[in-house]
């Protein structure tokens, strides 16, 4: 069985993934979703604040305040240790859960 | 919706998104630190949404509606983040939980058990976390009651248990004579005696032994101390053992010797201690067949000891462990001599001989004695013969038993105390176990969750407790007096401290099971809510019985410590016939091979004297040939003409024999009842030439009760034929053998020439102590071959002859003192929750005008009440169990009123301070609040 939290899972795959490219912030992170989706999947910080906060508190990602010259101050985050496995993971069972829908919607011509 | 803010100049700004969040957020339940942080991150994420609207060119408003848009459901996002906190809070326990659930829910039997467990101990921890200080007192309260046990148990065991250091142990018996008719125990045999014992087929071996200092000198011609024991030759295979190096000795070691000098030619023969081998000649290997320098002449190594050699004899015979040499007790047993008593006498018995059976024998010599020699007769001889263990543990016995049952004793105590705060515990939780019981929570499960609760505060406890041992292990063997013998390092016993554990786990599991399930029973039964649901399941009852057993417990301790004090007191205050202050001890030997006529001894006794009397600060000098209090005196039969007049010597009386130097009384302070001291001419004389004695007020009282004894005759048997000396002084008596209890009268010869070892005393002006150098340096530059040792105040002799009793003192007194602490705060408690049980009902009695006083009075009787039944079941159980420390108590009885009535009224009034606590409290009572609770 694929555990509930499947759907909140999603979300916190395409933030560890995003964070596996290189450092972000939290705004950043959601603009990226909406334009990689094309606009598809619509950036809410309803949603991705406690999605950031909740990978935090698990320690897959951690947060720290940067101000660079000239620019506003921004909580960047990165990617631990243990979040990059997290990721991997997490991808495994997404793209199981991936095939196992596509399974049941297309159904093999056995 | 939010307002613009206007700058001063008219300009508008952008809303303050921080202020913004905190009006829609609200994050009760999470720390304010991370409320602060999350305030923080979320306002900046709607800046920068505005920000990117304005960006994108839209006007503020419109701008700031896009940003607000991002966050609509406050709740939901609340809701969100509190589950994230929380999570993380508590994210140890539970990743080890869901690991353990999915564990279980996949694989199914031990993992869901396993996962049961880590949750209850996971509830334990977090319902004992959430009262710190019940919990650090559980864990302290147990912790000293198992620690001491542990400690005590230890030790005990270790003394009374264990295995002596030899081969096949259980076969080794030592043989005294108890000397009926004249007070005497634990008296040496003569060699004549041995010759009759090895005669019975009970004994494999049986071998004598009687020690004395000796001294052996360095290549620097300087000499130091040793502790040698003669022993006849059997003496290795009796105790089974061997030599480290070389041999011990064989029956030719033993054979006399036509001529007695010791010579170069005809040296000693010795066996040397381990670690004189390896402290004096560095372990030398070629040191076997040697020949090395002894005071009393040359003497050929012929062995080593092993290493962890000790003598282990009954202390109180004056037998150290430590021995630095042995030497062959030489003898023609054929002639052996049956009337002087100084052999040890160890034996083995024969293989399957038992202990009755040897003993059985040993009558039939004794009644073989009685008719054959009269003065075996004369005295009561009484053959005794006592496994060489329980010999050497004779005196220490009592004292180890009676601090072991003041351990368990306060085990018990702390063991109630606990259970009567768990108790209390679980009515204080009442309300939340009820509604968990209402609300379908299983029964089973509501006691494991109390269950574990207690067991990890047991558990928690024995940790500290066996760290607390630990030292307390320590705190012992420091002061432990010398009559502890060392069978075996003691340490810890691991398996006695598991067991103690176990016992600690077993109690508070109990104590807890009890009450929890008469709770958890009726908490369906409509008593849902009901504070009193302890009362009206007699727990009420319970708890005060708890308290009258701590009570009565403690009191128990309480009297044994008064008594043990009471007993130090009269010990301290016990005359000793002489003042230990300001006077510096020590020993001195001199090598018996060059000072070897009276003469010369004589005249290097008189030269150290006034050498020691020229010392600055130093009044007065003497010496005598065994100070009080330290060490074995010798002694032997005396008597009058009346005692004789039958022409029997069946009515000879023991005193104990002390020779001494002109002016030792006076050096000594000890007080002349009558006629006068020595004079020179008393010591120079021949012995036999006109003897005089001085005796002790014992004596003297004994011996002519109705006259005085100066210029009376005594008849002496310390040599033979015995004398007749006159009676020339009469002295208080000195304290000899013990401080306290019966002690034998003496008799003091005149003149100290015949040994070579000598104890001095020199009464100080100040500090005994700061002359010891000079003491030293004065006696090493008249011959550099005097043994100089033991140079100490008088007064170190007597607190060790007093160290068993005030060891036992201090423990017992701590014990007690913990033992009341303990019953206290078990008062304490269950007033205080009967105080908090009774809430309504003062407060409506204060409402309805009772005054403060009577409430106070009102708590405080019913407390005292409680106190006063557990000191009358303690005041009754005292007088059976005072019986354990008769042996151990000097002047003062065992039925000593005052103690008992003391420590009674002392407990009395403790526990009156204990329950003015609660009682002021309920007298503080605000009825107008009390009555709205429970509402």
């Amino acid at each position: 069985m694929f555990s509930p939290e499947l759907k909140k899972g999603g979300k916190e795959l395409l933030v560890l993934s995003l964070l596996d490219e290189c450092d972000r912030h939290g705004y950043d992170i959601g603009k990226l979703i909406e334009e990689r989706s094309a606009g598809r999947l619509v950036f809410q910080i309803s949603s991705l604040y406690p999605t950031l906060s909740r990978l935090e508190n698990r320690g897959w990602i951690s947060g720290r305040w940067v101000e660079k010259a000239g620019e506003r101050r921004r909580r960047f985050y990165r990617l631990t240790k243990k979040g990059r496995a997290g990721l991997r993971e997490t991808t495994a069972n997404w793209h199981e859960y991936i095939s196992a829908m596509q399974q049941v919607l297309e159904p093999s011509h056995a | 919706m939010p307002d613009p803010q206007s700058t001063a100049d008219g300009h508008v700004q952008s809303l303050d998104w921080r202020r913004y969040v905190r009006q829609h957020l609200r994050l009760p339940k999470v720390t304010s630190e991370r409320e602060i942080a999350i305030v923080d991150e979320v306002s900046q994420l709607l800046e920068e949404a505005y920000l990117e609207a304005r960006k994108e060119g839209l006007p503020q408003a419109a701008a700031e509606r896009r940003a607000q848009q991002h966050i609509q459901a406050w709740e939901e996002l609340q809701r969100d983040l509190e589950q994230s906190e929380s999570r993380h809070q508590r994210a140890v326990g539970t990743r080890l939980q869901d690991r353990l659930n999915d564990l279980g829910s996949s694989r199914g039997g031990g993992w869901q058990a396993l996962a049961s467990v880590v949750l209850d101990l996971r509830f334990a921890q977090r319902s004992l976390r959430k009262a710190p200080t019940f919990t650090l007192m559980v864990v302290l309260l147990l912790a000293l009651g198992v620690g001491a046990n542990i400690a005590i148990l230890s030790v005990s065991r270790a003394v009374l248990m264990a295995d002596l250091p030899y081969d096949d142990p259980g076969r080794l018996v030592a043989i005294w004579q108890d000397l009926e008719n004249r007070d005497v125990r634990n008296y040496p045999s003569a060699p004549g005696d041995l010759v009759d014992y090895r005669q019975l087929g009970a004994f494999e071996q049986v071998a004598g032994m009687f020690s004395f200092d000796h001294s052996i000198i360095g290549d620097d011609q300087t000499a130091s101390k040793l502790r040698v024991v003669q022993v006849t030759t059997n003496f290795a295979e009796t105790l089974g053992f061997t030599a480290h190096r070389g041999r011990m000795f064989g029956d030719e070691d033993g054979a006399p010797r036509a001529n007695q000098a010791v010579t170069t030619e005809q040296p000693l023969r010795a066996v040397l201690s381990y670690q004189l081998w390896r402290d004096r000649f560095g372990a030398r290997e070629d040191l076997i067949g040697d020949i090395v320098r002894f005071g009393a002449g040359p003497a050929e190594i012929i062995g080593i000891l092993p290493r962890d050699f000790k003598l282990l004899l009954n202390p109180s015979t004056g037998y150290g462990e430590s021995v630095d040499a042995l030497l062959p007790y030489r003898v023609n047993w054929d002639e052996a001599p049956r009337t002087s008593w100084f052999l040890a006498t160890v034996a083995r018995l024969a293989p399957g001989v038992s202990e009755a059976e040897a003993k059985t024998q040993l009558k039939g010599v004794e009644a073989q004695w009685w008719v054959d020699f009269p003065v075996n007769r004369n005295a009561g001889t009484r053959i005794r013969m006592v496994s060489l263990h329980d010999d050497l543990v004779e005196s220490i016995r009592p004292a180890l038993l009676t601090l072991s049952a003041a351990a368990l004793l306060v085990l018990l105590v702390a063991s109630i105390n606990v259970s009567g705060i768990v108790l209390v515990r679980v009515a204080r939780r009442l309300q939340e176990l009820s509604i968990r019981s209402a609300l379908g929570g299983e029964r089973s499960r509501l006691l494991r969750l109390l269950l574990t609760e207690s067991i990890v505060l047991a558990l928690l406890a024995s940790i500290v407790a066996t760290l607390a041992a630990g030292f307390g292990l320590r705190f012992l063997l420091e002061r432990v007096p010398d009559e502890l013998p060392q069978l075996a390092p003691i340490a810890i016993d691991g398996s006695l401290a598991l067991v103690t554990i176990m016992i600690c786990l077993v109690c508070s599991a109990l104590a807890t099971l009890v009450p929890a399930l008469r709770v958890t029973g009726t908490a369906r039964l409509g008593l849902l809510f009901s504070r009193g649901a302890l009362s009206a399941n007699g727990g009420g009852k319970v708890l005060s019985g708890l308290v009258i057993t701590q009570v009565a417990l403690s009191l128990l301790l309480l009297v044994g410590a008064g008594l043990m004090s009471r007993s130090m007191a009269s010990l301290l205050a016990a005359d000793l016939g002489f003042d230990p202050q300001k006077t510096l001890t020590l020993e001195t030997a001199i090598p018996g091979s060059r000072y070897d006529t009276p003469e010369k001894r004589r005249a290097l006794h008189a030269e150290l004297r006034r050498e020691f009397e020229s010392l600055p600060g130093v009044s007065a000098v003497s010496s005598i040939e065994e100070l009080p209090l330290s060490g074995s005196a010798h002694q032997g039969p005396y008597g009058t003409e009346r005692e004789l007049a039958d022409g029997d010597e069946g009515d000879l009386r023991q005193a104990t024999w002390r020779r001494i130097a002109t002016g030792y009384f006076e050096t000594a302070r000890t007080q002349f009842l009558e006629g006068r001291d020595f004079a020179r001419a008393d010591s120079e004389r021949p012995p036999r030439e006109d003897p005089v004695v001085i005796v002790d007020s014992v004596l003297a009282r004994k011996s002519w009760p109705d006259s005085s004894a100066v210029g009376q005759k005594l008849f002496i048997k310390n040599q033979t034929p015995p004398i007749w000396a006159e009676v020339v002084g009469v002295v208080q008596q000195q304290r000899h053998e013990r401080p306290f209890g019966d002690e034998q009268e003496a008799i003091y010869f005149p003149g100290l020439t015949n040994g070579t070892r000598m104890d001095w005393l020199l009464r100080t002006d100040a500090e005994p102590q700061q002359l010891a150098n000079a003491v030293r340096k004065k006696a090493l530059a008249i011959d550099p071959e005097i043994t100089i040792d033991a140079v100490e105040p008088f007064s170190a002799i007597v607190s060790r002859s007093r160290a068993a009793s005030s060891f036992l003192t201090t423990l017992i007194g701590l014990f007690s003192l913990l033992a009341t602490i303990l019953a206290l705060c078990g008062l304490w408690g269950v007033i205080a929750q009967t105080v908090r049980k009774r809430h309504r009902e003062l407060g409506l009695r204060l409402a309805l005008g009772a005054s403060r006083l009577r409430v106070l009075v009102d708590v405080l009787v019913r407390g005292l009440t409680l106190v006063a039944a557990g000191l009358v079941v303690g005041l009754i159980l005292a007088v059976p169990t005072s019986r354990l420390i008769e042996s151990q108590l000097i002047g003062v009885g065992r039925g000593d009123l005052t103690t008992y009535f003391g420590a009674a009224v002392l407990f009395l009034a403790i526990a009156t301070l204990a329950c003015l606590g609660p009682a002021s409290l309920a007298a503080r009572l605000d009825p107008a609040i009390t009555l709205r609770q429970d509402e």
